[in-house]
């Protein structure tokens, strides 16, 4: 059975049928293809010819922009041949100047690795002799050095990249050479993340531009809403924007699913999804199967694993060491495995040939997300088909009513702001360790917050002036005091019989290897028999059962100190430090859905602090004199103004977290609060504070302009809400942010500030 | 908020988390198990006695200046001002003896390409006995003339080539060809930094050995925009006609670190010198009978030195972070005194492994 025949089936299924939402078909489209003028040099016409290709208008367009020097960013979706659009050009200056070199980029380790293969075959090929290779933290030492000195092509990524620039005196031939910078994968840079990149790429620049060269960036980035301005803000450049596909394209069919309809008691996520992955793989589709949680891509596989009776289904999470995976990846291209379950590590573009469907545990949050996942299937011009499974998530279940506002749904906006004081001031202070800071600032690089960036540096001493210019002069090195992730580095080892299984971060290890847990690892149960929190090591035995453990949590938030406050037109808006609690305080023992067992913890909170604002409203009691639900529109008015931070913020709101209650203790009123989701906070709720007015403006005009009944993931629903959306109530929420608002009336096509 | 108050907010912010950091671990005595955690480790009593050392210091020369301290003379180069502290310490240094290096390199055949070991032997067995004797071989005449033409010049980086190509770059033969230098051209570098990389370096020590004592001049950093002046310096005793560098881990440590400081300033590396690693011999000759191969260890063992007032080397940024921030000088007493020990250790040990004449 090909893809197309995929939603008959499932409509066929007695248990799917009547579960199936909607049923929809994208047509497929013919290449276009197009011409280079001069044409590629002969070994790479060449290598075109032998494998059969034959370029596309996009990647044509992008080999005469880069041709013109042009910085290029590149939208066109999954499949749709972005790599060779970079890899040639990039061949062809190699066979024109045998000493210009490249620096490729990936968000991930794996995505590197398996676009060396890519390279490497391109220089097998015409044998042009660059050299390329991977040199990220698993480098070994010995081979640093020849890799510096030798490759023309060096593929790493973002993190590698901050440790090495302190190091640019070796790295000086490659740097003086440098033409051309790929970043591949863009849109994984947005947000503080984004902000991050965009001012290590300005690091990066700033280094070669003092060893003679001015690279040209290629970028490569899932479909955005707002390819021009995103790539502006991350490489600080305007590139010219390829959106057009000139790839051909199979017929898409899209399935939704919804486990709550049908008869009966309603299925749980993790047992409908193995029905579609049962019904996909038994039709003889290649299938690939996303799940939010590495506990679920686990489940799904072990109970997927009993219907098909095959060990031709395997997960994959980034969980595991590096070489389990790469033997997954080689099964999986070469067809030995049928089906691959696994978590978002997997959406990254790792180049796994072909599938034929794609199944998806739940509503990721973005579009963007959904067709870049979505995209996995259909690499040729064969039919394909995406099964979205709705969880109970009311952003989900609201798609499943409207499936039609789901197709239409327009690519988000992604969003970094340079100018966060924190984040540039932080990477100043690395630049000052790479090379002495003109006590300006380098606005030039460094964006016009610069000077005062490097000043307010200098009179805190981490910053001093001499002959060269500004110095770091601060304790330990500058790239250590400022990662560029979050993570708290924190690693928990987990061991069966003196052998390391995997490796954890913190919240991973209290969620799912706490004392008691059953851990599923490749399919297999173990359970925790010991867990040292000091040594950070946890001990398992295998343990076969049907019963799994699920943990439970509480979010509390304390408020330490209040920085400043002001009054709004109704009720008082503060700004101030946090600390958040995470309190694992028990787990249950579940046989299915049936409970059998509930142990408490004593493992110690996970606390940090951070910076939030918070309003304060007038007594609940004038919201239930309206009838309306005081908590839910609380709730509501908080996904709101959290909805519309990014708008006037410039962040993404992965980055930030909220809460609100009717009766906070610390303020003694209801209570809405925000805050920045990173230890020791980092600037964006104290920028929300300055400018609150506009965003309770815009999130009232949002509200009051949505023409859904009861809120709808385009006004008061958060994808990432943690109580499952619930309780919200839409008219308490425009009551409340009407109150905070005042009558000032902000439209969202008004300007915003950058 | 004004935009001068969110700057002047995020640096005080960095400041508080930059004063937070720890460069080392403090672990209980004898727990060896610490040690195999990538940060350095200081066991908890050389702690605590350092501190000590720290406070009294600090106590006993609240109003001293610098030059109260260490008296020194203001030096001027392309990159500005450098305090140089000069101090002399009584080392008996014999010249040594270029005859005897000539001779030991002309006697070992394998410096010719295609000589191994048995190749050797059997060139004995016929008589040939040294280089010389090997312009009469057919085969191996050039290559015995191209090491012959490099001694005739005293052409002491192809020397070094040479057995380095064909052994290693521990071999007794490249410590011979320091022979080749006079023992005021030698030059005795040791270098204290605020960090393992991309950190500045606070204090370089030149040792130069002049009659029956070895001179010290250490280049103190007395804030961190007369780096680069001490850096040059540093690279100008190299520069000097005939030169040679003497280091103690100067090849993995001092001299990449110093490069990457003359680049962070704009300046070139230091001039290419040959550069004796005392590290690599004394691991060579000595690594079996001692623990551990640490400068400390080998001082001890063979030169009798025993230090006190010592501090770990993972605290020297914070006894000098307290000069930096408060300008009492007293700190300073223990990595003046630690780096000077380095160089002159370094020299003993240095003349030792080359041997007499």
């Amino acid at each position: 059975m090909t893809a197309a025949g995929l939603p008959a089936a499932l409509a066929g299924d007695a248990f799917l049928g009547e579960r199936i939402a909607h049923i929809s078909t994208i047509r497929g489209r013919e290449p276009q293809y197009g011409t280079l003028d001069p044409p590629l040099p002969e070994p790479l016409e060449a290598y075109c010819a032998a494998r059969g290709i034959r370029l596309f208008t996009h990647q044509c367009a992008a080999i005469d922009a880069v041709r013109r020097g042009a910085d290029v960013i590149l939208t066109t979706g999954t499949a749709s041949g972005k790599s060779l659009a970079f890899l040639l050009p990039i061949f062809e200056r190699l066979l024109c100047d045998p000493g210009a070199t490249a620096l490729c980029l990936y968000p991930a380790k794996a995505l590197a690795h398996d676009q060396l293969r890519a390279f490497a075959g391109l220089e097998g090929y015409t044998g042009c002799r660059a050299g390329a290779a991977v040199y990220d933290g698993d480098t070994p030492a010995h081979r640093r050095p020849r890799i510096r000195a030798e490759s023309k092509i060096i593929l790493s990524n973002p993190y590698e990249l901050h440790q090495v620039l302190g190091w640019h005196a070796q790295w000086r031939p490659f740097l003086a050479r440098l033409r051309t910078v790929v970043i591949d994968e863009a849109h994984q840079y947005r947000g503080v993340f984004g902000a991050h990149v965009a001012l290590l790429l300005r690091r990066l620049m700033r280094l070669a531009q003092h060893y003679g060269a001015r690279p040209q960036c290629i970028l490569s980035t899932a479909t955005l809403g707002n390819p021009a301005e995103f790539g502006f803000r991350l490489i600080g450049r305007q590139p010219y924007v390829i959106d057009s596909d000139g790839s051909p394209a199979g017929d898409r069919h899209l399935v939704l699913v919804n486990p709550a309809a049908g008869s009966g008691p309603m299925p749980s996520l993790s047992r409908t999804v193995r029905r579609v992955l049962q019904a996909s793989v038994g039709a003889g589709l290649q299938t690939l199967c996303f799940t939010p949680s590495r506990s679920m891509a686990e489940a799904v596989v072990r109970h997927a694993r009993d219907g098909c009776g095959a060990q031709e289904i395997a997960a994959y999470r980034a969980g595991y060491l590096p070489a389990e995976r790469r033997v997954l990846e080689q099964k999986l291209k070469e067809g030995e495995l049928t089906a691959v379950v696994s978590t978002n590590a997997l959406e990254l573009g790792i180049d796994i040939g072909s599938l034929d469907a794609v199944v998806m545990a739940g509503y990721q949050g973005s579009m963007m997300a959904f067709r870049q996942q979505a995209g996995r299937a259909g690499r040729r011009r064969e039919a394909s088909a995406a099964v979205l499974v709705a969880s109970d998530n009311a952003l989900d279940q609201y798609y499943m009513q409207h499936p039609e506002a789901f197709s239409s749904r327009p690519p988000e906006h992604a969003v970094l702001d340079t100018g966060n004081p924190y984040i540039l001031a932080g990477h100043l202070l690395c630049a000052a360790a790479e090379l002495p800071l003109s006590p300006d600032g380098e606005p030039a690089l460094f964006g016009p917050g610069a000077a005062d960036a490097a000043g307010a540096l200098t009179a805190a001493g981490l910053l001093a002036p001499s002959r060269k210019g500004l110095i770091y002069t601060g304790r330990g090195r500058a790239v250590d005091a400022c990662p560029l992730g979050a993570g708290s580095g924190e690693q928990y080892r987990v061991s069966c019989g003196g052998q390391l299984l995997e490796t954890l971060d913190r919240t991973q290890a209290y969620r799912e290897a706490h004392p008691g847990a059953i851990l599923l690892h490749q399919g297999e149960t173990y359970r925790v028999t010991r867990f040292d929190g000091e040594a950070r090591a946890i001990t398992v035995q295998p343990y076969p059962t049907d019963c799994h453990t699920r943990v439970l949590k509480s979010v509390g938030v304390a408020i330490d100190r209040t920085i400043d406050r002001r009054r709004l037109p109704e009720g008082t808006l503060s700004f101030g430090e946090v600390t958040i609690t995470e309190t694992f305080r028990e787990y249950q023992l579940r046989h299915f859905d049936t409970l059998l067992e509930s142990v408490l913890l004593a493992l110690p909170p996970v606390t940090f602090p951070t910076r939030a604002f918070w309003v304060t409203v007038p007594g609940a009691e004038r919201l239930e004199a309206h009838s309306c639900d005081a908590a839910g529109g609380l709730h509501g008015a908080e996904h709101a103004l959290i909805g519309m931070m990014p708008v006037h913020v410039l962040c993404d709101r992965r980055d930030i977290g909220g809460f609100s209650s009717v009766w906070h203790p610390d303020t003694g009123a209801p209570t809405i609060l925000v805050y920045d989701g990173y230890e020791g906070g980092i600037g964006l709720a104290e920028k929300a504070y300055a400018r609150f007015e506009a965003i309770a403006a815009t999130a009232r005009s949002l509200i009051r302009a949505c023409a859904c009944r009861e809120g709808c993931p385009s006004c008061i629903h958060s994808p990432q809400c943690g109580n499952d959306n619930r309780p919200l109530d839409k008219a308490a929420a425009l009551m409340v942010l009407g109150w905070l608002a005042g009558d000032r009336a902000i439209t969202l096509s008004e300007p915003q500030e950058a | 908020m004004a935009v001068d108050t969110l700057f002047t907010g995020a640096a005080e912010r960095w400041r508080q988390r930059i004063a937070e950091r720890r460069e080392y671990a403090v672990a209980r005595d004898g727990n060896v198990f610490a040690a195999g955690l990538a940060q350095s480790v200081v066991a908890r009593s050389e702690y605590d006695e350092a501190r000590r050392l720290h406070d009294t210091l600090v106590a006993a020369h609240r109003r001293a200046t610098l030059a109260d301290l260490f008296p020194g003379k203001e030096e001027e180069n392309a990159a500005g001002t450098v305090y140089a502290v000069t101090s002399r310490t009584p080392l008996a240094a014999p010249q040594p003896d270029p005859a005897a290096a000539r001779r030991a390199l002309c006697a070992d055949l394998t410096l010719v390409p295609g000589i191994g070991p048995r190749t050797q032997a059997a060139l004995h067995a016929r008589g040939y006995r040294s280089l010389h004797d090997l312009l009469h071989h057919p085969r191996f005449r050039s290559g015995a003339r191209a090491v012959l033409d490099s001694l005739a010049d005293t052409d002491v980086p192809a020397l070094i080539r040479t057995v380095k190509h064909r052994s290693s770059a521990s071999h007794p033969l490249v410590l011979a060809t320091a022979a080749f230098f006079r023992n005021h051209e030698l030059v005795f570098l040791d270098i204290e930094t605020l960090g393992l990389c991309t950190r500045p370096v606070i204090l370089i020590g030149i040792g130069r050995l002049s009659g029956s004592d070895v001179v010290v001049t250490q280049y103190l950093v007395r804030h961190a925009s007369e780096e680069a002046a001490a850096v040059l310096a540093a690279f100008a005793h190299l520069e000097e006609e005939r030169a040679a560098l003497v280091t103690f881990n100067g090849k993995a440590f001092d001299m990449p670190f110093l490069a990457g400081r003359a680049a962070y300033y704009g300046y070139p590396p230091a001039p290419a010198v040959p550069h004796y690693d005392v590290l690599h011999f004394a691991r060579r000759s000595w690594g079996r009978s001692v623990p551990d191969c640490r400068l400390k260890t080998l001082e001890t063992a063979f030169c009798g030195v025993r230090r006190s007032d010592d501090i770990p080397s993972a605290m020297v940024p914070e006894f000098f972070e307290t000069y930096l921030r408060t300008g009492n000088p007293g700190p300073l007493v223990p990595v003046v005194e630690h780096n000077r020990i380095d160089v002159v250790s370094l020299a003993r040990l240095f003349l030792l492994l080359r041997g007499g004449p």
